[in-house]
């Protein structure tokens, strides 16, 4: 498995969304969730997307689904543009791409079976035999730890952790090559939350998978993740490899994430950077660099000019005017 | 160690019709004066149960305490008529709860929320009240609150109106403040000022806190003492160190290890530990150990006879045959 090759690659990719008034009256604005994002998603890794409520995490995972369509930019996966495809072409990829939900109560139709929620994709895209669909829906359960005779239950008689399991086998079905898991473990107990990112894990080894891994809680995505992208407002603030990352942040917001982190443990921790006010709203973002307010490092400047990605080491791109030069940002945490 | 609060075998059982639901089953706590002591568990283990208890707020039906003391200052709160312990209530106790929206009165300023806990229990005219809500508002870290006191909850962040329930909460000073998942439904940068927030204003008054929460992570920056519950009974206590340095119980032991690091490096393809299986129903708890059908070190006295908290090392207790009886 080559991690080189790009699967997906997202370029200027924006999502504006209008702010309606009353009744009557028109937009009032618009909310940038997603303002010009440039990513790739190499085979066979995971890319872990972290990022508070409110900084368009979601609405990228959508854009990439195809299930919102973008303001503007472009979206390739395996070198061919997705977002002029429309009938046969737009099924194929959407076999090729699959979502894993937060909520693995509401994402379940709860008058469906286990067995029918799972076989669904199958009936629409590669119906085959009726056999055969059995076949590979026991074979699936069995990957996922579901037994072939709980096939016949209902959503309710699962608990949180098992229906988990029911999601992530009907992404599965189809044999994508890349899964989008929005949120998979937020809303399970740790204990079970552990069950299933393992078996991701196994699962990422045992059929090729490519993910992105949507999430809030830098735990969880320094775990799973081979490369991490930090999202705040609606743009990429850092990019690179996980340790990096965490190890030697480049941003001063990833920095203020790692150490917003309650550490489970006896040891010692660096002196934390606690952050003053919140996330501005999308619809009025800050001029300069959107994360200049809340910025205990700001310089002058940085309430007037935008600041790029630039690349700080090989592969770890942040986006902060003062990332190159100051002493701050020297040594990880 | 003068205790605030102290528990003896506290019970609260739900009626269903399978039978009654032992969601608090034998618990034992104390709270030191100042102190902030952390209950942690998983959905269901009865944490919240255990909170509503302390504050006589199980709806009842169908739940009942049917058993054991909370003694507050050495008060008996279990003996206290409803009128005396709506008076013990925002003023010597009071509560914070997860979710801040719900928990607000929507159709009311917030300012006149605060103002209403402290002409209850403080006998202050409107004026003094409105004035010393503003205070409070200050206190908690709310910009321009003389303009804030007209907001209503609606208008407010999530971490905004956890900091107005914060305010309320301490408005009288309580001797104790129960918070349930106080940080659970913010974001990280917001959970942290929070944490900070709370342990700044206890610092201030000298409240004693019990924080009930999931997460091991907030237990470690914001607690002395902790309590881990398991299916209603609390499985080990110690100082929060220790738990973490030497933990006893094998729940203990998984919990902590089911958890993703951030620092090390975590291999591609290293697997977390997990806990198998699920936690039992609370109506039909075989005899013996309640963790026994996930517990990787089961022997057979385990599945006959339930353990008992044990004390192993000064205020380290756990509920587990593993080290003997």
């Amino acid at each position: 498995m080559t991690m080189n090759e790009t699967l997906l690659e997202i370029r200027g990719l924006k999502k504006y969304f209008p702010l309606r008034g009353g009744f009557i009256s028109g937009e009032r604005g618009t909310i940038r969730a997603v303002d010009g994002v440039d990513l790739e998603i190499r085979r066979g890794e995971t890319l872990g997307l972290v990022g508070e409520s409110g900084c368009g995490k979601t609405t990228l995972g959508r854009l990439i689904m195809r299930l919102e369509k973008p303001t503007g930019g472009s979206i390739r996966f395996a070198g061919e543009e997705i977002l002029a495809w429309r009938g046969a072409a737009l099924k194929s990829y959407r076999g090729k791409v699959q979502m894993i939900f937060q909520d693995p109560y509401s994402s379940l139709n709860p008058r469906k079976t286990a067995g029918g929620i799972i076989g669904e994709p199958l009936v629409i895209h590669d119906p085959g035999s009726r056999e055969k669909r059995k076949a590979r829906l026991n074979e699936l359960a069995a990957v996922v730890g579901l037994d072939e005779e709980q096939m016949s239950r209902y959503p309710h008689q699962f608990s949180g952790g098992q229906r988990q399991r029911i999601g992530i086998a009907r992404a599965l079905i189809l044999n994508p090559s890349l899964i989008v898991a929005d949120e998979p473990v937020s809303a399970l107990d740790v204990s079970i939350q552990a069950q299933i990112l393992n078996l991701m894990k196994r699962l990422q080894q045992d059929f090729a998978l490519t993910y992105l891994l949507i999430t809030h809680d830098l735990r969880v995505v320094r775990h799973m993740s081979d490369r991490i992208a930090v999202m705040y407002l609606g743009r990429i603030v850092e990019l690179g490899a996980a340790d990096a990352v965490c190890g030697r942040s480049g941003h001063p917001y990833t920095k203020a994430l790692i150490s917003a982190i309650p550490v489970a443990g006896p040891t010692s921790r660096t002196e934390r950077v606690i952050l003053s006010g919140e996330m501005p709203s999308p619809a009025a973002p800050p001029p300069g660099c959107s994360f200049h307010p809340r910025c205990p490092f700001r310089t002058e400047g940085c309430d007037q000019r935008e600041p790029l990605l630039r690349e700080m080491d090989p592969g770890h791109w942040v986006a902060c005017h003062s990332s190159h030069i100051s002493p701050h940002m020297k040594g990880g945490l | 160690m003068d205790s605030v609060l102290e528990i003896k075998d506290l019970r609260t059982y739900f009626d269903t019709e399978r039978g009654p639901v032992r969601a608090v089953d034998g618990v034992d706590l104390s709270v030191a004066a100042g102190q902030t002591l952390g209950v942690v568990g998983e959905s269901g283990c009865g944490k919240t149960v255990l909170a509503l208890s302390i504050m006589r707020l199980v709806p009842s039906p169908p739940g009942r305490t049917v058993g054991g003391s909370v003694r507050l200052n050495g008060r008996e709160l279990l003996d206290l008529s409803a009128e005396e312990m709506r008076r013990v209530r925002g003023r010597e106790i009071s509560m914070i709860f997860q979710e801040p929206m719900t928990s607000l009165n929507p159709v009311f300023r917030i300012g006149e929320q605060i103002a209403e806990v402290i002409r209850l229990h403080q006998n202050l005219d409107r004026c003094e009240a409105a004035s010393s809500s503003v205070e409070m508002l200050r206190k908690v870290g709310i910009p321009s609150p003389e303009t804030r006191v007209n907001n209503y909850p609606h208008q407010l962040s999530g971490g905004m109106r956890q900091r107005v329930m914060i305010a309320i909460a301490l408005a009288c000073r309580p001797r104790l403040m129960l918070a349930d998942e106080p940080t659970t439904a913010l974001d990280v940068t917001i959970q942290a000022q929070m944490l900070d927030l709370i342990g700044r204003l206890q610092s201030e008054t000298g409240t004693s806190v019990i924080l009930i929460t999931h997460d091991l992570g907030v237990i470690a920056e914001a607690t002395q003492g902790v309590a881990v519950m398991y299916a209603g009974q609390i499985v080990e206590s110690s100082p929060t160190g220790d738990l973490f340095s030497a933990p006893l119980h094998p729940y203990t032991v998984g919990l902590i290890g089911s958890i993703p690091g951030l620092s090390g490096s975590t291999g591609r393809h290293e697997m977390l530990s997990v806990i198998p299986g699920t936690v039992p129903s609370l109506c039909d708890l075989s005899a013996g150990c309640r963790f026994k059908d996930r517990c990787p070190d089961v022997f057979s006295i385990c599945r006959e006879k339930e353990p008992v908290m044990k004390e192993y090392s000064p205020g380290h207790s756990a509920r587990c045959w593993k080290y003997g009886d």
